[in-house]
């Protein structure tokens, strides 16, 4: 069986034509469920269609992957990344991976990354085959290596593999991907380098429809939301307020708000406007948006993929900690709160 | 096209269905076959010209409106410069909306106008446009249109023959924008010195006249303390209906005008005009502004808009709704749209403004999520069945197989009730610990469910219990109940009411 994919154009290029095997994605084949960032279960939004009315020749159904893809194709990593994508899929069979695309919006001079990378998150649930572990998908990573132990006696949820480009690319200098291993009920992730774990981040989430306002409490108390009326406003920007389920999660070097399940365009505009910045946020100088083309690629086929429920993550970080001791005053009105890193989630 | 055209149309499309918060439901009007052919060499409209709330299935023919008023836009010119016009970038005819040709040549088929019973006329000031007759004429011709509405100004309808000749025309109503109270406030909002008291004067005129007048003021900053004052100069002419709408900043943005009035300032005025216009006898309404501000008047918060017919790089601009509660307060559930988007970024959420009414846990809270898209906030208490229908629903079950089929999956359908045009019942997992529901409509009921077989439209509700155990039992009956239902619905079953 092969997954082969076959990329979508960018507007005014001609679609290209269909694999010899086809995009085998379950999403396409009629499933009842897809599965979100968390590998659990929703009801798709909307029957999978093709992009445009069915005159448009030559548009077939796209998955939810082929944004993942393309996002590698942004980095000059297309192939690497279809192999990836294929490698998992034969090991776990469908449904079973879920990815990320992250973007750093840092200025390259606060020490942003230059490029994207993806983290592939692996859940033990039950439609996931019962011998998943490190050892087994870390073969699917090649060139990239793996440095990661787990002991038998914990007992984790998920484990998660970033990969960075120049890891992708076979760099000797890029060192193994980064690893974190999760615990549902205690809420916290570890990050694991060789046999050693090292407390990294503790998730809060609450159900939009009910825990509201423990979640607003949990935000606003949260160390890098500044007290101001807008705060919240700019941390749940309008679009992005109808979801299931709000995450906030306590990291190392900032905090981070998860939107779990949005539509395409929730997904498309939060997006648009980390980095580059809306009429909510406030841009650093210098910081950096979602690659131009990728997002002018999900715009073009956002219709194909009405039917998938995305997630959406970003860290945010107040600027002004610290700033007395640096000889900054923060300047009268709201201190400022900047998208550090922002990703968008989904499963294959 | 062009493809960045084809992108924006198609998100305008497919953002109406958030864009068009506080339009009215699908008009429930019976499909039209589609013939293949008929409508060669006539352009229709696509959903993007609605903001994406008209669509149509494949096998159907083409519709131009979801309700029963369908707002023609034409003309694009104006006599007065509303500082908060939602069509500001359109006029000086930059927009140029429907031609007469075009809703001429519709009105060859007239499927196409099923279930509208107003054709409503504007753009810019549609008095201004001398082919205002012809489309008057035309749609004077759409059979089941009962009313013809101009959106006016009303500064040349108290002068003149116009208003005789328009009503002679087959006018029927007039909407009717008044925004002060006096002439300063009138000429800082609208621009012209002079135009407050032509306006009054063609109130006045259509007051004496057989048509109805129904007026509109958009709430500002510059006539939020005059809004008592506005109703009591309107109420003598007897008006239909006093319509209030909360700014809908759609141009300039981000406010730099500064007009949006934050809605705890607005309240105390709002109330008191609700007040006064209730005290006068004459109807009144109040459009996106939140209804849990509204305490006694909180059934005059009317959200809904007419279908409208526009260029489509009007929707992407136009305001968007939203509010951080909307899913956990009770008044979200009875239409309630929040805030607009412009204002949540001038204002915020205003947390410590609204007044939310949460939904006790049970109903509001879900294990999985899994009904995200499905069945919440449905009208209509639910109601017994009667024996007949009973017997019917055995009948649609021996061909389903339905029970049989859950209860070999483990679950226990409950009594079936009557909910709307549905039919719901509630099931319980065979170990009595996961509680859920499903509900079934006819395959065209237009609200969001999680799938449609051949006959039904199927939602269900969501599955208390714990996760992941709850989750991958719900997920086991959805799929299992498709396949079964996929196998077995051969799209000729009908509800017993259907």
């Amino acid at each position: 069986m092969s997954h082969a994919a076959v990329r979508m154009p960018l507007p005014g290029q001609t679609a290209a034509p269909p694999s010899e095997h086809g995009p085998l994605w379950p999403e396409l084949e009629g499933a009842a469920l897809l599965y979100d960032f968390c590998l659990m279960p929703y009801a798709p939004l909307a029957v999978p269609k093709p992009f445009g009315r069915a005159t448009d020749a030559g548009a077939d159904p796209r998955a939810s992957v082929n944004v993942l893809l393309e996002s590698f194709a942004a980095e000059g990593l297309y192939e690497a990344g279809v192999r990836l994508v294929e490698r998992l899929l034969l090991t776990l069979g469908p449904q079973c991976t879920v990815w990320g695309v992250k973007r750093d919006h840092r200025p390259a001079a606060a020490g942003g990354a230059d490029g994207d990378s993806w983290e592939f998150y692996f859940y033990r649930r039950e439609h996931v085959p019962a011998d998943l572990s490190i050892e087994l998908v870390a073969p699917c990573f090649a060139p990239v290596g793996l440095d990661a132990a787990l002991p038998d006696d914990i007992d984790w949820t998920f484990f998660s593999v970033e990969v960075l480009p120049e890891q992708l690319r076979g760099d000797p200098d890029a060192g193994p991907a980064r690893v974190t291993v999760y615990r549902e009920g205690e809420n916290l992730a570890w990050k694991l380098e060789g046999g050693r774990m090292t407390l990294a981040n503790h998730y809060t989430h609450y159900l939009a429809a009910s825990e509201m306002p423990a979640f607003l409490a949990r935000l606003q108390g949260a160390v890098h939301a500044p007290r101001h009326p807008l705060t919240v406003a700019r941390l749940v920007p309008p679009p992005l307020h109808k979801a299931w389920r709000l995450w906030v999660a306590s990291k190392q070097h900032s905090d981070t708000v998860y939107v779990q399940r949005v539509d395409v365009w929730q997904a498309l505009m939060a997006l648009q406007r980390f980095g580059a910045g809306g009429a909510l946020e406030q841009r650093q100088p210098g910081a950096r948006g979602w690659p131009q083309r990728w997002l002018d690629w999900f715009a073009f086929h956002g219709s194909s993929l009405a039917h998938v429920q995305f997630d959406i993550g970003y860290d945010f970080e107040r600027v002004d900690l610290g700033s007395a001791a640096a000889g900054l005053r923060v300047a009268d009105g709201e201190p400022p709160v900047y998208i550090r890193k922002s990703g968008i989630y989904a499963s294959f | 096209m062009p493809a960045s055209d084809a992108t924006l149309r198609q998100r305008a499309s497919e953002l109406g269905r958030v864009a068009r918060a506080g339009m009215p439901k699908p008009a429930q009007v019976a499909k039209v076959p589609l013939q293949p052919g008929r409508y060669e060499g006539v352009w229709i409209p696509d959903p993007s010209w609605s903001g994406g709330v008209v669509q149509w299935d494949d096998d159907e023919a083409p519709r131009l409106a979801h309700s029963d008023s369908l707002l023609i836009t034409f003309g694009f010119r104006c006599n007065l410069a509303c500082e908060f016009c939602i069509v500001e970038d359109g006029l000086d005819q930059r927009f140029s909306g429907i031609s007469l040709e075009q809703l001429r040549a519709w009105t060859a088929f007239p499927e196409l106008f099923r279930g509208v019973k107003r054709i409503i006329l504007s753009g810019g000031e549609a008095t201004l446009e001398s082919q205002i007759f012809d489309y008057i004429a035309v749609a004077r011709t759409i059979p089941g249109v009962e009313d013809i509405r101009i959106q006016t100004n009303a500064t040349r309808l108290g002068r003149g023959d116009l208003l005789a000749r328009l009503n002679d025309a087959g006018v029927t109503e007039y909407f009717v924008s008044v925004q002060a109270h006096d002439e300063p406030t009138n000429a800082a909002i609208t621009k012209v010195p002079g135009s407050f008291k032509a306006i009054c004067r063609g109130m006045e005129a259509i007051a004496a006249s057989p048509a109805r007048l129904v007026t509109n003021t958009v709430v500002v900053e510059r006539n939020v303390e005059h809004l008592r004052a506005i109703v009591e100069l309107i109420a003598p002419y007897e008006p239909a209906l006093i319509s209030l709408w909360n700014m809908h900043l759609r141009v300039d943005r981000p406010d730099t005008r500064q007009m949006q009035v934050p809605v705890g300032r607005m309240q105390p005025f709002l109330l008191e005009a609700l007040d006064r216009a209730d005290e006068l006898g004459v109807p009144s309404t109040i459009k996106w502004y939140p209804r849990c501000l509204l305490d006694r008047h909180i059934d005059k918060q009317d959200d809904t808009q007419p279908t409208t017919l526009i260029e489509p790089s009007f929707w992407p601009d136009a305001p968007r709704y939203g509010c951080v509660f909307h899913r956990a307060c009770t008044e979200g559930a009875k239409g309630c749209n929040g805030l607009s988007y412009p204002y949540i970024e001038t204002y915020g959420w205003e947390l410590d403004v609204l007044e939310p009414t949460f939904m006790a846990p049970t109903d509001a809270r879900g294990a999985t999520g899994l009904a995200a898209t499905g069945g919440d906030g449905r009208d209509g208490a639910p109601l017994p069945l009667r024996p007949d229908e009973l017997e019917a629903l055995e009948a649609l079950d021996d061909r389903l197989g339905l029970r049989s089929w859950l209860a070999s999956a483990g679950w226990a359908p409950a009594q079936p009730q009557r909910v709307g045009d549905g039919l719901r019942f509630d099931l319980l997992g065979a170990d009595g610990g996961l509680r859920t529901w499903l509900e079934l409509a006819a395959a065209d009921d237009p609200a969001p469910c999680w799938w449609r077989s051949a006959s039904f439209a199927w939602r269900h509700g969501r599955v208390q219990g714990h996760a992941p155990t709850a989750d991958e039992a719900l997920a086991e009956l959805l799929a299992g109940l498709k396949a079964q239902l996929e196998a077995r619905d051969d799209g000729a079953l009908r509800l017993p009411w259907a």
